[in-house]
């Protein structure tokens, strides 16, 4: 049973009545119970603690009609904040245009801060937050009633006011709290049937967008409180080195610098007046480390490790007429999500508050706890908007450093990554090895599938009628530190079981699509899906030359199909023409919300599978900024058409869904325009022009070298009939993003030479493009 | 201690002169809305105006802005009414948000020097700017309902 508790601390203070409902759901359904009284204001808290995940929402209507409803579920930018409070609204009848959504503290004096994540925070709530806005509704019905000393069937709600019917009286729910306060809410309220949804299912604009737009908006790196000091520390340059000795004498020359030391259970730590004085004093910190025992690992290395143990797949029924074999790779990938891990602490002796942008509230609250000594109740913990999540705000290491930091040098910390920290002590999407083997039978179908894996993910079973697949996996051990990134094993198993369902299309005989139709039979809402996105696409519409579409659908989280239109030069430049992203995630609770999750994560798919990977160079995670962790550009970003699916199923989630078959579809598209399987990540690693392809050179001609290179390359060749000696020279990536650009002269005999440094970009292959007025000569440059 | 005229105001600023322009006003006047995302020049969620021109505002020493005009997103407009920013809120650009004042800012930038830019000229201002979360194309759908077209 609920208990009740004045509110202290809870919700913002207020002098007027309000009522407040809040509500404890259980292992056995759900209780709700409301008290509102006068001079003090109560709330009902959940009988188990906080931390259990189930949702614990409170909502406030004030006399001005103003209707706050509190959130647990942390806004990552996957619309958390504005989705939720849509269903408790539109099951209140609530005046969206009233209504402010309030951030839960973690733990037990207030809803608490459960893990969000896994794309569950819509499905896992929807129903008991429809039950609290219908449990308002049904009490603002009787209030009015009591009131007017009618029936309640006279009543009826809507947009925040009770009306008669077939009577003129009206009132505002802001008007009846005061009734309200003595009305028992129900426990079974009745609830909307889905035609009568008003907010559910509209296109609503997040409710932070103003304060976003205004540089208002509050993230964790933006919390200011009066005192407050900044604080870095040192990470390790490489897996598993470490200081041994320290020469902080420049560094503690840094005006606001204000102290260098070691903290215990943390490292060592710059704290400064402000963030510039911290991250300056700690470059200049001079050390000497001992670099570990990894220093002669490298990610080819890696490579060699996941491979290693792979011997062979079984044997394949005795019906099977084609074998296909084959191998795929993932590299690791950084969350770098734009706000570096931080957090604010003020620890005292005996209390603590934290403001944290994290997806962990509950748990990070007991870290802090346990690293401070301070029992967690008296500790208020703080969720902030997070600079992005995709999983790794999942692990809140930053947490308790915040708190051990403010605790020994007593004082309010911000306590920050630098983006080169952040980058390279992530929990990276791990790298993994696939080897596939199946079979088809004369007649097209298939006979079998083996999938093996190291350190990827093959669980996610295909969604097709066929012979159930050999799953085998093995883990190697790495010191590198792996999590949860978007959709988590689904980058790899989709990636892998979809890429691979395409090269059994092509064995087979059959076409891509079709292929995966005729395995569909019996999973109706992905068939109608895949159906969609062909239709949509104009799957048998013929493209031009040069041109290829892939396809690809997956069960993982919603139903969810891609097609991608590429195009491919002779030379191998890629341009991602346009997708075709169809979804059903049951009922779309915002479809404006829905189309972003498919738009960015189809952003994070691209990026990905092109052009960002982690490697490791004698130990130590290479990668540090934007620079060579390159995510995908405006320039870059192809069209993306979203179709929803009409569903009034309850909704599933959106926040993956959006990424496992974009990969795929990619792949299977860059196959069909050049017959080139691209089994390994990113694409921007092989070389995707033809063999053979005929080189224009009525434009001229060039030579690179050496080719590849590793920093600078030199270029010598000659302009046909040049009408200028003014030569550029342009280095793009595969994308066609320009990343380079030099201005040059010609030889009175039209020739030219030049050398090139290129260094700061990753690996893979990139396009020097020589342009002399008209004139443009393009040649494949490979960085290694 | 210099003097910078931010947002139409004379501020004084009591930092080292080589202080970037990002830190002296995160850190300095407690103006969070230009963030930090790579320091480096990189991301562009650091993107400020000096003189109408996009500056990153995390390689900008305040010694060298002094004298100059400043406009960070809180001087943008004091109630949203800037066509970008309601165009923004109108087309539901952000998703976590946080680069978000970068593009804008930098946006505003475009619009000053190409009142009707094509997707084209879009792409070729904006390119420098990272968004993680992937809003690229309502960006450009922003862009144009703001300039009007």
């Amino acid at each position: 049973m609920p208990i009740f508790t004045p509110s202290t601390t809870g919700l913002p203070t207020h002098s007027e009545t309000s009522f407040l409902l809040g509500m404890a759901a259980t292992g056995i359904g759900f209780v709700v119970s409301t008290i509102s009284t006068h001079s003090e204001v109560f709330m009902i808290q959940p009988e188990q603690t906080a931390l259990s995940n189930e949702p614990n929402v409170w909502v406030k209507i004030d006399p001005d009609g103003t209707t706050t409803i509190t959130i647990n579920r942390a806004e990552m930018g996957q619309g958390v904040r504005t989705s939720l409070a849509m269903i408790v609204a539109d099951e209140m009848d609530a005046d969206w245009s009233k209504v402010k959504v309030r951030q839960s503290r973690a733990g037990t004096s207030d809803a608490g801060a459960p893990m969000t994540g896994g794309s569950g925070s819509v499905s896992g709530s929807y129903t008991n937050l429809r039950r609290i806005g219908a449990s308002i509704r049904s009490v603002m019905i009787s209030a009015a009633a009591k009131k007017w000393g009618v029936s309640e069937s006279t009543c009826s709600a809507s947009n925040g006011v009770i009306s008669e019917v077939n009577g003129s009286r009206q009132i505002t729910y802001g008007g009846l709290t005061d009734d309200a306060a003595n009305i028992t809410p129900p426990s079974n309220p009745p609830l909307k049937s889905v035609g009568n949804f008003k907010i559910i299912g509209k296109r609503i604009p997040r409710v932070d967008n103003a304060d976003v737009v205004s540089g208002k908006a509050i993230y964790g790196l933006d919390v200011r409180i009066p005192g407050m000091k900044y604080a870095v520390m040192v990470r390790q340059i490489a897996l598993g080195a470490s200081i041994v000795s320290i020469d902080s004498t420049e560094a503690l020359k840094v005006p606001g610098v204000i102290r260098i030391e070691n903290v215990a259970n943390v490292g060592l730590v710059v704290l400064a007046d402000n963030s510039y004085a911290a991250l300056t004093a700690r470059e200049a910190l001079k050390i000497q480390w001992n670099m570990g025992y990894n220093t002669s690992l490298n990610s080819s290395g890696i490579s060699d490790k996941l491979r290693a143990g792979f011997t062979k797949l079984g044997d394949l029924p005795t019906t099977t007429a084609k074998i296909v074999e084959a191998e795929y790779q993932l590299p690791y990938i950084a969350h770098a999500t734009m706000e570096p891990m931080n957090c604010v602490a003020d620890v005292r002796d005996t209390t603590a508050e934290i403001w944290c942008p994290t997806q962990v509230g509950d748990s990070a609250l007991s870290s802090v706890a346990s690293a401070t000594g301070i029992p967690a109740a008296n500790i208020k913990f703080n969720v902030t908007l997070m600079g992005g999540g995709f999983g790794r705000r999942l692990y809140a290491e930053y947490a308790p450093f915040a708190a051990r930091i403010s605790k020994a040098f007593k004082v309010p910390v911000l306590f920050m990554f630098s983006r080169k920290d952040d980058m390279s002590s992530d929990y990276f999407r791990p790298a993994s090895f696939h080897a596939c083997k199946g079979g088809v039978d004369a007649a097209g179908k298939i006979t079998g599938i083996f999938h093996y894996t190291a350190n990827g993910d093959n669980s996610t079973y295909p969604p097709y009628a066929m012979p159930q697949p050999r799953l085998s996996s093995v883990n190697v051990s790495l010191p590198v530190s792996v999590g949860a990134w978007r959709s988590v094993g689904h980058t790899s198993s989709v990636f892998v079981n979809e890429c691979f369902i395409d090269e059994l299309a092509t064995a087979a005989g059959k076409d891509p699509y079709l292929f995966r139709r005729d395995m569909l039979t019996n999973n109706p809402r992905l068939l109608a899906v895949l159906n969609k996105a062909a239709e949509l696409a104009e799957w048998t519409k013929p493209l031009p030359s040069g041109w290829g579409r892939g396809i690809a659908c997956t069960n993982a989280y919603s139903s969810v199909a891609h097609v991608i239109e590429v195009s491919v030069s002779p030379i191998g430049e890629l341009k991602v023409e346009r997708i075709i992203a169809v979804v059903d995630c049951g009922i779309a609770v915002n479809p404006l919300g829905v189309e972003a999750q498919m738009e960015g994560a189809a952003v994070d798919a691209l990026s990905t599978a092109i052009k960002a990977e982690i490697t490791v160079e004698k130990g130590a995670i290479k990668q540090s900024t934007f620079i060579d962790y390159e995510w995908l550009r405006i320039n870059e970003m192809p069209k993306i058409k979203v179709h929803i699916m009409p569903s009034s199923s309850s909704p599933s989630g959106m926040g993956e869904a959006g990424f496992p078959s974009v990969t795929p579809a990619l792949c299977n598209a860059i196959f069909n325009a050049t017959g080139i399987r691209v089994r390994s990540l990113p694409i921007q690693n092989t070389s995707l022009s033809s063999a053979n392809s005929p080189i224009e050179l009525d434009n001229g001609d060039m030579n690179v070298f050496p080719s590849p290179f590793t920093t600078s390359f030199t270029v010598q060749g000659q302009v046909v009939n040049p009408t200028t000696s003014d030569i550029t020279f342009s280095i793009q990536n595969m994308l066609g993003l320009n990343l380079l650009d030099l201005q040059g002269k010609l030889t009175s005999v039209g020739e030219f030479s030049q050398t090139i440094d290129f260094p700061r970009a990753t690996t893979g292959v990139y396009f020097l493009t020589v342009k002399c007025g008209s004139k443009t000569i393009t040649r494949k440059v490979i960085k290694e | 201690m210099p003097t910078l005229m931010i947002n139409g105001q004379s501020r004084e600023v009591n930092a080292p002169p080589e202080m970037p322009l990002l830190w002296a006003l995160r850190d300095i006047l407690n103006m969070t809305g230009s963030k930090y995302g790579c320091g480096v020049g990189v991301c562009g969620a650091c993107s400020v105006l000096v003189d109408n021109q996009a500056v990153r505002s995390c390689l900008a020493p305040i010694s060298t802005l002094v004298g100059k005009n400043i406009t960070t997103i809180e001087g943008l407009s004091t109630d949203n009414s800037h066509p970008l920013q309601k165009a923004w809120i109108e087309l539901d650009v952000p998703q976590c948000g946080y680069c978000q004042a970068g593009q804008i800012m930098n946006a505003a930038a475009l619009l000053i020097s190409i009142p009707k830019p094509t997707d084209e000229d879009i792409d070729n201002w904006m390119h420098d700017d990272v968004c993680r979360c992937g809003t690229y194309q309502r960006i450009r759908a922003a862009i144009h309902q703001a300039a009007g077209g």
